[in-house]
Protein backbone atom coordinates (compact mmCIF):
# COMPACT_ATOMS: atom_id res chain seq x y z
CA UNK A 1 0.00 0.00 0.00
CA UNK A 2 1.17 3.17 -1.13
CA UNK A 3 2.60 6.07 1.90
CA UNK A 4 -0.63 8.79 1.62
CA UNK A 5 0.04 12.15 3.43
CA UNK A 6 -3.33 12.42 4.77
CA UNK A 7 -3.54 8.98 5.90
CA UNK A 8 -6.04 7.14 3.99
CA UNK A 9 -5.73 3.75 4.99
CA UNK A 10 -3.59 4.31 8.04
CA UNK A 11 -0.67 2.31 6.97
CA UNK A 12 2.86 4.42 6.66
CA UNK A 13 6.04 4.02 5.50
CA UNK A 14 8.55 1.79 7.15
CA UNK A 15 11.71 0.44 5.58
CA UNK A 16 12.92 -0.66 1.99
CA UNK A 17 15.69 -1.70 0.01
CA UNK A 18 17.23 -1.33 -3.57
CA UNK A 19 16.86 -4.21 -5.71
CA UNK A 20 19.29 -4.06 -9.08
CA UNK A 21 18.35 -5.05 -12.49
CA UNK A 22 20.05 -5.39 -15.93
CA UNK A 23 19.18 -1.18 -16.66
CA UNK A 24 17.71 0.44 -13.13
CA UNK A 25 17.37 0.10 -9.01
CA UNK A 26 13.74 -0.68 -8.01
CA UNK A 27 13.28 1.00 -4.44
CA UNK A 28 10.43 -1.48 -2.73
CA UNK A 29 8.63 0.11 0.26
CA UNK A 30 7.77 -2.42 3.00
CA UNK A 31 4.84 -0.98 5.40
CA UNK A 32 4.81 -1.58 8.95
CA UNK A 33 3.87 1.05 10.80
CA UNK A 34 0.54 2.41 11.18
CA UNK A 35 0.13 5.96 10.18
CA UNK A 36 -0.09 7.31 13.70
CA UNK A 37 3.19 5.70 14.49
CA UNK A 38 4.88 7.32 11.49
CA UNK A 39 3.71 10.25 12.42
CA UNK A 40 4.41 10.23 16.11
CA UNK A 41 7.59 12.83 16.36
CA UNK A 42 8.39 10.90 19.64
CA UNK A 43 9.76 8.05 17.73
CA UNK A 44 12.23 10.02 16.30
CA UNK A 45 15.48 8.33 14.75
CA UNK A 46 18.50 9.76 15.85
CA UNK A 47 21.20 10.38 12.57
CA UNK A 48 24.31 12.20 12.44
CA UNK A 49 24.83 14.66 9.46
CA UNK A 50 27.93 15.88 7.59
CA UNK A 51 27.78 20.06 7.06
CA UNK A 52 30.54 22.13 5.67
CA UNK A 53 31.09 25.34 7.68
CA UNK A 54 28.72 27.51 4.73
CA UNK A 55 26.27 25.13 5.60
CA UNK A 56 25.89 24.89 8.68
CA UNK A 57 25.99 28.27 9.25
CA UNK A 58 22.99 28.84 6.80
CA UNK A 59 21.43 26.29 8.66
CA UNK A 60 22.52 28.52 11.84
CA UNK A 61 21.37 31.80 10.38
CA UNK A 62 17.73 29.69 9.36
CA UNK A 63 17.42 28.61 13.00
CA UNK A 64 18.13 32.15 14.70
CA UNK A 65 15.84 33.93 11.97
CA UNK A 66 13.02 31.92 12.34
CA UNK A 67 13.69 30.60 16.17
CA UNK A 68 13.38 27.21 15.55
CA UNK A 69 15.79 24.07 16.14
CA UNK A 70 18.16 22.99 13.69
CA UNK A 71 16.21 19.73 13.54
CA UNK A 72 12.56 21.66 13.03
CA UNK A 73 14.18 23.89 10.54
CA UNK A 74 15.50 20.70 8.48
CA UNK A 75 12.58 18.57 8.69
CA UNK A 76 10.70 21.80 7.44
CA UNK A 77 13.33 21.96 4.65
CA UNK A 78 12.83 18.07 3.71
CA UNK A 79 8.71 19.16 3.56
CA UNK A 80 9.38 21.73 1.62
CA UNK A 81 11.73 20.29 -1.16
CA UNK A 82 9.42 17.07 -1.50
CA UNK A 83 6.72 19.89 -2.53
CA UNK A 84 8.20 21.22 -4.99
CA UNK A 85 9.49 17.65 -6.30
CA UNK A 86 6.23 16.45 -6.46
CA UNK A 87 4.32 19.31 -8.07
CA UNK A 88 7.05 19.43 -10.77
CA UNK A 89 7.04 15.64 -11.17
CA UNK A 90 2.90 17.22 -12.37
CA UNK A 91 4.28 19.16 -14.80
CA UNK A 92 3.89 21.71 -12.78
CA UNK A 93 5.85 25.23 -12.92
CA UNK A 94 7.48 27.20 -9.87
CA UNK A 95 7.34 30.58 -10.06
CA UNK A 96 8.77 33.52 -7.83
CA UNK A 97 6.54 36.85 -8.29
CA UNK A 98 8.32 40.29 -7.27
CA UNK A 99 6.17 43.38 -5.69
CA UNK A 100 5.53 44.79 -9.30
CA UNK A 101 3.64 41.41 -9.62
CA UNK A 102 6.52 40.50 -12.07
CA UNK A 103 6.71 36.55 -12.32
CA UNK A 104 10.14 34.51 -13.11
CA UNK A 105 10.11 31.10 -13.37
CA UNK A 106 12.32 28.74 -10.80
CA UNK A 107 14.01 26.50 -13.41
CA UNK A 108 14.37 23.59 -11.00
CA UNK A 109 16.97 20.30 -13.02
CA UNK B 1 0.21 15.23 21.99
CA UNK B 2 -3.64 15.54 22.59
CA UNK B 3 -5.84 13.46 19.84
CA UNK B 4 -8.83 13.22 22.54
CA UNK B 5 -11.21 16.01 22.84
CA UNK B 6 -14.50 16.62 24.95
CA UNK B 7 -17.84 17.98 23.10
CA UNK B 8 -20.90 18.53 24.56
CA UNK B 9 -23.54 16.12 23.57
CA UNK B 10 -27.66 17.59 22.79
CA UNK B 11 -28.30 16.11 25.96
CA UNK B 12 -25.56 17.88 28.09
CA UNK B 13 -23.32 14.81 28.45
CA UNK B 14 -20.12 15.59 28.09
CA UNK B 15 -18.59 12.56 25.46
CA UNK B 16 -15.10 12.07 24.18
CA UNK B 17 -14.05 13.02 20.40
CA UNK B 18 -10.93 11.55 18.99
CA UNK B 19 -8.69 13.58 16.45
CA UNK B 20 -7.86 11.30 13.69
CA UNK B 21 -6.07 11.43 10.34
CA UNK B 22 -8.83 11.67 7.75
CA UNK B 23 -9.25 7.97 6.41
CA UNK B 24 -11.77 6.84 3.42
CA UNK B 25 -14.60 5.90 5.92
CA UNK B 26 -14.62 9.95 7.01
CA UNK B 27 -14.93 11.25 3.15
CA UNK B 28 -17.71 8.31 2.77
CA UNK B 29 -19.36 9.80 5.51
CA UNK B 30 -19.15 13.64 4.23
CA UNK B 31 -19.50 11.60 0.79
CA UNK B 32 -22.96 10.33 1.66
CA UNK B 33 -24.69 11.92 5.22
CA UNK B 34 -22.59 15.64 4.51
CA UNK B 35 -23.64 16.32 1.70
CA UNK B 36 -26.68 15.59 1.49
CA UNK B 37 -28.06 18.28 4.62
CA UNK B 38 -25.19 20.85 3.39
CA UNK B 39 -26.59 20.82 -0.40
CA UNK B 40 -29.55 22.41 0.08
CA UNK B 41 -28.52 24.63 2.38
CA UNK B 42 -27.59 28.51 2.43
CA UNK B 43 -24.24 27.68 4.65
CA UNK B 44 -21.13 29.23 2.90
CA UNK B 45 -18.99 26.01 2.50
CA UNK B 46 -22.40 23.98 0.96
CA UNK B 47 -20.26 23.69 -2.14
CA UNK B 48 -17.33 22.39 -0.74
CA UNK B 49 -16.29 19.11 -2.07
CA UNK B 50 -13.68 17.51 0.59
CA UNK B 51 -13.24 15.02 -1.88
CA UNK B 52 -11.91 16.43 -4.49
CA UNK B 53 -9.42 18.36 -2.17
CA UNK B 54 -7.94 15.77 -0.42
CA UNK B 55 -6.96 14.27 -3.68
CA UNK B 56 -5.42 17.72 -4.61
CA UNK B 57 -3.42 17.83 -1.64
CA UNK B 58 -3.12 14.40 -0.48
CA UNK B 59 0.36 13.22 -1.69
CA UNK B 60 1.72 16.81 -0.52
CA UNK B 61 3.87 16.40 2.15
CA UNK B 62 2.74 20.20 4.07
CA UNK B 63 -0.71 19.43 4.04
CA UNK B 64 -2.41 17.51 6.64
CA UNK B 65 -6.11 16.36 7.23
CA UNK B 66 -7.53 15.43 9.68
CA UNK B 67 -11.15 14.76 11.26
CA UNK B 68 -12.76 14.76 14.70
CA UNK B 69 -14.66 11.40 15.23
CA UNK B 70 -17.02 10.57 18.18
CA UNK B 71 -19.30 7.63 18.38
CA UNK B 72 -17.91 6.33 14.33
CA UNK B 73 -19.31 9.87 13.20
CA UNK B 74 -17.30 12.29 11.45
CA UNK B 75 -18.02 15.39 13.54
CA UNK B 76 -15.77 17.57 11.76
CA UNK B 77 -12.94 18.16 8.93
CA UNK B 78 -9.77 19.83 8.47
CA UNK B 79 -6.82 20.59 6.43
CA UNK B 80 -3.72 21.89 7.13
CA UNK B 81 -1.11 23.86 5.17
CA UNK B 82 2.33 23.53 7.69
CA UNK B 83 5.47 25.11 5.61
CA UNK B 84 4.63 27.75 2.87
CA UNK B 85 2.66 30.54 5.22
CA UNK B 86 4.18 33.39 6.96
CA UNK B 87 2.76 34.85 9.78
CA UNK B 88 2.00 38.85 9.22
CA UNK B 89 2.63 39.04 13.11
CA UNK B 90 6.12 37.90 12.82
CA UNK B 91 6.78 37.91 9.04
CA UNK B 92 9.92 36.08 9.17
CA UNK B 93 8.12 32.98 11.27
CA UNK B 94 6.23 30.30 9.96
CA UNK B 95 2.72 29.68 10.85
CA UNK B 96 0.12 26.93 10.61
CA UNK B 97 -2.15 27.61 8.04
CA UNK B 98 -5.90 26.46 8.66
CA UNK B 99 -6.94 26.04 4.87
CA UNK B 100 -10.55 24.15 5.55
CA UNK B 101 -12.14 23.50 8.60
CA UNK B 102 -15.77 22.36 9.01
CA UNK B 103 -18.25 20.76 11.79
CA UNK B 104 -20.69 18.32 10.29
CA UNK B 105 -23.97 19.95 9.36
CA UNK B 106 -25.81 18.51 12.47
CA UNK B 107 -23.14 20.41 14.38
CA UNK B 108 -24.59 24.16 13.37
CA UNK B 109 -27.30 26.10 15.17
CA UNK B 110 -28.28 27.32 11.56
CA UNK B 111 -29.22 23.97 10.58
CA UNK B 112 -29.95 21.60 13.40
CA UNK B 113 -31.53 23.48 16.83
CA UNK B 114 -30.02 22.70 19.60
CA UNK B 115 -27.07 21.17 17.87
CA UNK B 116 -26.15 17.53 17.62
CA UNK B 117 -22.31 18.31 20.02
CA UNK B 118 -21.13 21.30 20.72
CA UNK B 119 -17.04 22.11 20.83
CA UNK B 120 -16.45 20.64 17.07
CA UNK B 121 -14.90 23.52 15.95
CA UNK B 122 -12.95 24.35 19.28
CA UNK B 123 -11.39 21.17 18.95
CA UNK B 124 -9.91 21.07 15.47
CA UNK B 125 -8.70 24.55 15.96
CA UNK B 126 -7.07 23.66 19.38
CA UNK B 127 -5.25 20.87 17.31
CA UNK B 128 -4.07 22.91 15.11
CA UNK B 129 -2.28 25.17 18.10
CA UNK B 130 -0.76 22.07 19.12
CA UNK B 131 0.34 20.82 15.91
CA UNK B 132 1.99 24.54 15.48
CA UNK B 133 3.80 23.94 18.58
CA UNK B 134 4.64 20.93 17.73
CA UNK B 135 6.22 22.21 14.35
CA UNK B 136 8.23 24.52 16.35
CA UNK B 137 6.15 27.92 14.93
CA UNK B 138 5.27 28.90 18.68
CA UNK B 139 1.44 28.64 18.25
CA UNK B 140 1.25 30.28 15.39
CA UNK B 141 -2.16 29.99 13.01
CA UNK B 142 -3.58 31.81 10.72
CA UNK B 143 -6.75 31.62 8.31
CA UNK B 144 -9.35 33.22 5.77
CA UNK B 145 -12.61 32.85 7.73
CA UNK B 146 -16.37 32.62 5.99
CA UNK B 147 -18.60 35.19 6.76
CA UNK B 148 -20.23 33.00 9.04
CA UNK B 149 -17.57 31.94 11.54
CA UNK B 150 -15.76 35.54 11.93
CA UNK B 151 -17.20 35.91 15.18
CA UNK B 152 -15.81 32.40 16.32
CA UNK B 153 -12.82 33.18 15.88
CA UNK B 154 -12.79 37.08 16.98
CA UNK B 155 -13.70 35.01 20.68
CA UNK B 156 -10.33 33.29 20.28
CA UNK B 157 -8.92 36.51 20.41
CA UNK B 158 -7.38 35.72 16.74
CA UNK B 159 -6.43 39.42 15.06
CA UNK B 160 -8.60 40.73 12.71
CA UNK B 161 -6.39 41.88 9.68
CA UNK B 162 -9.42 42.60 7.35
CA UNK B 163 -10.35 41.62 4.34
CA UNK B 164 -8.44 40.43 1.97
CA UNK B 165 -8.13 41.05 -2.02
CA UNK B 166 -6.33 38.09 -2.78
CA UNK B 167 -8.86 35.75 -1.42
CA UNK B 168 -12.42 36.44 -2.21
CA UNK B 169 -12.21 39.37 0.01
CA UNK B 170 -12.75 36.76 3.37
CA UNK B 171 -11.03 38.58 6.00
CA UNK B 172 -7.86 37.08 7.11
CA UNK B 173 -7.05 36.31 10.90
CA UNK B 174 -3.59 35.25 12.82
CA UNK B 175 -3.36 33.49 16.27
CA UNK B 176 -0.70 35.10 18.47
CA UNK B 177 1.76 33.08 20.32
CA UNK B 178 0.64 34.75 23.69
CA UNK B 179 -3.40 33.59 23.04
CA UNK B 180 -1.93 30.21 21.85
CA UNK B 181 -0.73 29.56 25.09
CA UNK B 182 -3.72 30.71 26.34
CA UNK B 183 -5.59 28.54 24.16
CA UNK B 184 -3.35 25.43 25.08
CA UNK B 185 -3.34 25.91 28.37
CA UNK B 186 -7.27 26.01 28.86
CA UNK B 187 -8.34 23.59 25.89
CA UNK B 188 -5.01 21.55 25.26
Amino acid sequence: MRLHKGGLEGRGLSWGIYALTRSSYIFYIYNIYSWEEYCDLSQKTLMSLNLSLAELELLTQLSEKKEMSKSAVLRQALRMMAVIEERINRGERLYFESLDKEKSEVVIL
Amino acid sequence: MKTTFRLVRQDGLVVDADLLPLSSDHLSQFERIWKRMLQPSSEHDSHWDWVRKHRKVSNLPNYEAYALECDQMTEGLMFLECDFHHSRLEPDKNLVYVDFIATAPWNRPSIQAPPEYRGVGTALFTFAVQRSFELEYKGRVGLHSLPSAEKFYNTLKMIDFGSDDNYENLKYFELSTDEAMKIAERFG
